[in-house]
């Protein structure tokens, strides 16, 4: 219904063409056919190898299908961070955004976008307090809970809060105190937690309306001072995966009433803790849910070193806590150069693959099917390499993601 | 970028002039930086960043400790001081925490923390408050505020 | 603060083209058809190749290289490796026509931001350094580093260099970190 108007709009063009001319001259072929003007295309249906990019410079976040490399469509954010959610039951796109009435300065407008997801077209937005946390590469700053009608959004100002809207009437239900814990995941259709300064969870469920009904503090979870999580947590089903900065993973069961957690276990073995193997890069988690596998972004080097690009992808089964496959990572500034240079493929790929310094990946994503692609994005590179993520088999690159690319998104089932 | 001055009633002049205030400190020739330690090496490191070297905070944010030994007057306004956030959740244990208050309450509100009716926190009073985590510290806040101007609406 | 996304073309280059000098001498002398063409590679590499900005210093650098960063008796402000930045997480502002301590031009100073330690290798020192931002324009875009001793996630506030600590300045909108020394931090 929505794309009519541009139908009518196709359909008036053509009639008021000219007819083709006869008398064609038979050395020459027939003119091309006339093109119709103000054609607008919708967007491609969702589909699991899409990957979303975003971008903080381009204060946009685009599109790409990872089967033939094409930019799909993209959003137009404002300034800050830049992580759209995904409704595919609703056919909606959520992003928080913030304005200035000019530009850099002046009045500062927070709104909630809901996009079109078969038109990527703003249909309604909502004002929310202007108070949302800009905090770079964090995935856990918004979160659509499991229904996907209320939508939390964390807030700094310094004091933290989180702000509730409700996308299914599209109004602003309130703000919720949230003393000294920040971030929101969601727990279920109307829970979502917040980790807290001292190493606990807060859990805050939800009443019909959006508006606070009950909380829980939990006893802290990880060893805050010594070894703290990061904050990139992946959610298969009901569990939320944290991993701390020595590769612990501390998971989180949110079914319950009150979250539980389970005993936690190391990504490493001694040899790799012997060869300084740790976590690395800035979005350094993966999780395919039907098969459990968990992939984890690393890389060799010291303390407070959590947030350099990795150099191999390891491939954890979440049944056994066993590691089953590393991923070693093709060299995405060599792909960058060769793909400037107008030769994308062959001998200086391969060379330049080789001569180039390595970037590494510095944040990873999966796609949700049956035949799974595994996203590496190298930030410096601007590139993201396509594996396949049962075998490990390289694919392909995306070229050209953006200027300074950072979140990435495999949405869609 | 006309801003209600709210809070602390700061305007953007004033955060200019704090601005080149600190640029002017951080500029200002060769003096040599000076050691900082113990409570105040606590504060600057842990506190300041949000509360500033004058304890003014940040316009409607972080309201100023100018004064705010007022809180020590009643028994949840002692929780309070230790219950907030920041307090509660700097990387110190509660003996450190304890002296880093009783150095914020002497170097922000001098008046309170000399009078003959002073008491320091102790370690033990910083664990029993630190257990108890506050859920919402801007309404506790303004609770305690009402308290402390004698309305009745305050209390519990 | 805050942004390390942007890419560091200048860094890779840098590294790339240090890298490729070394690896070209020892491995690839022999084959001088490669040797020229990594040559004319880099060459080229350094021109138009870029599309974007020309982000200078190191992104996320493994290690600083030694003597971390330290050229004369101060270092060099404008180079992420210099000591100071030890944490930081954003475009330096002496590459944005500030200085290590002070805001670019018509921009304002966050007051509010996030403080930690770094050791001056000179004097062995540990320094408390404030990672106060610069707002109110956009991204500045020239030499982004990122650096992390002691960093921790967002839910630490105060000891996290991703958060954009322009949250409380008349505009949030980030442009680039300063470094500014506060004191010697002593064991009392
Ligand atoms: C990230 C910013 C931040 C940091 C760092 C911080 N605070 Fe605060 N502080 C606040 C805010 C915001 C408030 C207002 C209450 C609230 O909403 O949390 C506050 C309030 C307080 C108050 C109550 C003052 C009043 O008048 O209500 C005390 C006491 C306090 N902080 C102590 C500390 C101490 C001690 C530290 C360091 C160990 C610290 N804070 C670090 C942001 C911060």
């Amino acid at each position: 219904m929505r794309r009519m108007p541009a139908a009518i709009l196709v359909l008036s063009f053509a009639v008021l063409l000219p007819p083709p001319p006869s008398g064609a001259d038979p050395e020459r072929p027939e003119p091309l056919p006339a093109d119709a003007l103000g054609v607008i295309l919708p967007a491609p249906p969702p589909a699991p190898h899409q990957v979303w990019v975003a971008d903080f410079v381009l204060e946009r976040t685009a599109g790409f299908d990872a089967n033939d490399g094409r930019l799909l469509g993209m959003l137009s954010a404002g300034v800050g961070t830049i992580a759209p959610l995904f409704s595919q039951a609703r056919g909606e796109i959520y992003l928080p955004e913030t304005y200035y009435s000019r530009g850099s300065r002046g009045t500062r407008t927070d709104v909630v976008t809901i996009y079109d997801a078969a038109t990527l077209a703003p249909e309604a937005e909502v004002v929310v307090p202007p108070k949302r946390a800009d905090v770079v590469h964090a995935m856990a700053l918004s979160t659509l809970l499991d229904d996907g009608r209320f939508l939390a959004i964390a807030n700094f100002t310094p004091a933290t809060s989180v702000t509730i809207v409700d996308v299914e009437e599209r109004r602003l239900v309130g703000e919720i105190a949230t003393a000294g814990c920040h971030l929101v995941y969601a727990a279920g259709p109307r829970r979502f937690f917040m980790i807290c300064g001292d190493g606990s969870l807060l859990q805050v469920t939800l009443d019909e309306a959006g508006h606070e009904q009950a909380r829980i503090r939990t006893p802290p979870f990880f060893a805050i001072l010594e070894d703290p999580v990061t904050e990139k947590a992946v959610r298969r089903g009901d569990e939320w995966i944290f991993v701390s900065f020595d590769g612990l993973v501390h998971s989180v069961d949110v079914a319950g009433e009150t979250p539980r957690f389970a005993e936690p276990w190391s990504l490493l073995d001694e040899a790799d803790r012997g060869a300084s193997w740790r976590i690395g890069g800035v979005q350094h988690l993966a999780v395919h849910e039907a098969s459990g596998r968990l992939y984890s972004l690393m890389h060799r080097g010291g303390p407070d070193e959590h947030k350099v690009p990795g150099t191999e992808i390891w491939v954890y089964d979440l049944e056994t806590r066993r590691r089953v496959q590393t991923i070693g990572i093709r060299n995405l500034l060599g792909a960058f150069l060769a793909q400037q240079t107008g030769t994308p493929g062959g001998a200086l790929l391969w060379l330049l693959e080789r001569v180039v310094p390595n970037p590494g990946v510095d944040s990873i994503a999966v796609s949700q099917d049956a035949d799974p692609r595994l996203f590496g994005l190298s930030r410096s590179a601007g590139t993201v390499a396509v594996w396949d993520a049962r075998s490990g088999e390289f694919l392909r690159y995306l070229e050209n993601v953006g200027i300074a690319p950072g979140a990435l998104q495999a949405p869609w089932r | 970028m006309a801003r209600r001055a709210g809070g602390g009633g700061r305007t953007p002049a004033a955060w200019a002039v704090a601005a080149a205030l600190l640029l002017a400190a951080a500029a200002a020739g060769p003096a040599a930086a000076e050691a900082i330690s113990g409570p105040r090496l606590d504060y600057v490191l842990h506190c300041m960043g949000c509360h500033l070297e004058d304890g003014g905070g940040a316009p409607e944010s972080v309201p100023t400790l100018e004064g705010f030994g007022r809180f020590l007057q009643i028994p949840d306004g002692r929780a309070y001081l230790v219950r907030v956030p920041g307090s509660a959740h700097a990387p110190l244990d509660d003996a450190a925490l304890a002296a880093l208050l009783n150095w914020m309450l002497v170097r922000f509100d001098p008046t309170r923390a000399r009078a003959p009716e002073f008491r320091p926190y102790e370690a033990a009073e910083v664990t029993r408050y630190r257990a108890v985590p506050l859920a919402d510290a801007d309404a506790e806040r303004r609770r305690l505020l009402r308290v402390l101007d004698g309305d009745p609406s305050g209390d519990r | 603060m805050s942004r390390s996304e942007t890419p560091s073309w200048e860094r890779h280059l840098d590294r790339w083209a240090e890298a490729a000098a070394r690896q070209l001498a020892r491995g690839l002398s022999r084959r001088s058809l490669l040797g020229r063409l990594g040559a004319t590679l880099a060459g080229a590499a350094a021109l138009p190749l870029l599309p974007v900005s020309r982000v200078s210093a190191a992104s996320s650098d493994p290690a600083p290289a030694a003597p971390e960063g330290l050229d004369g008796p101060e270092g060099d402000p404008s180079s992420c490796q210099y000591w100071r930045h030890c944490a930081i997480d954003g475009f330096l502002c002496s590459c944005c026509g500030g200085s290590h301590t002070a805001c670019p031009p018509g921009t304002v100073m966050s007051p509010v931001t996030w403080i930690g330690t770094c050791r001056n290798p000179a004097d062995g020192r540990q320094y408390v350094i404030s990672y106060n931002d610069c707002c109110g324009k956009h991204l500045c875009g020239r030499c982004l580093c990122n650096r992390n001793e002691g960093d921790r996630p967002a839910y630490l506030p105060p000891k996290s260099n991703d958060i954009n600590w322009c949250a409380s300045a008349p505009s949030t909108v980030y442009h680039c970190s300063t470094a500014i020394v506060l004191g010697v931090a002593t064991e009392s």
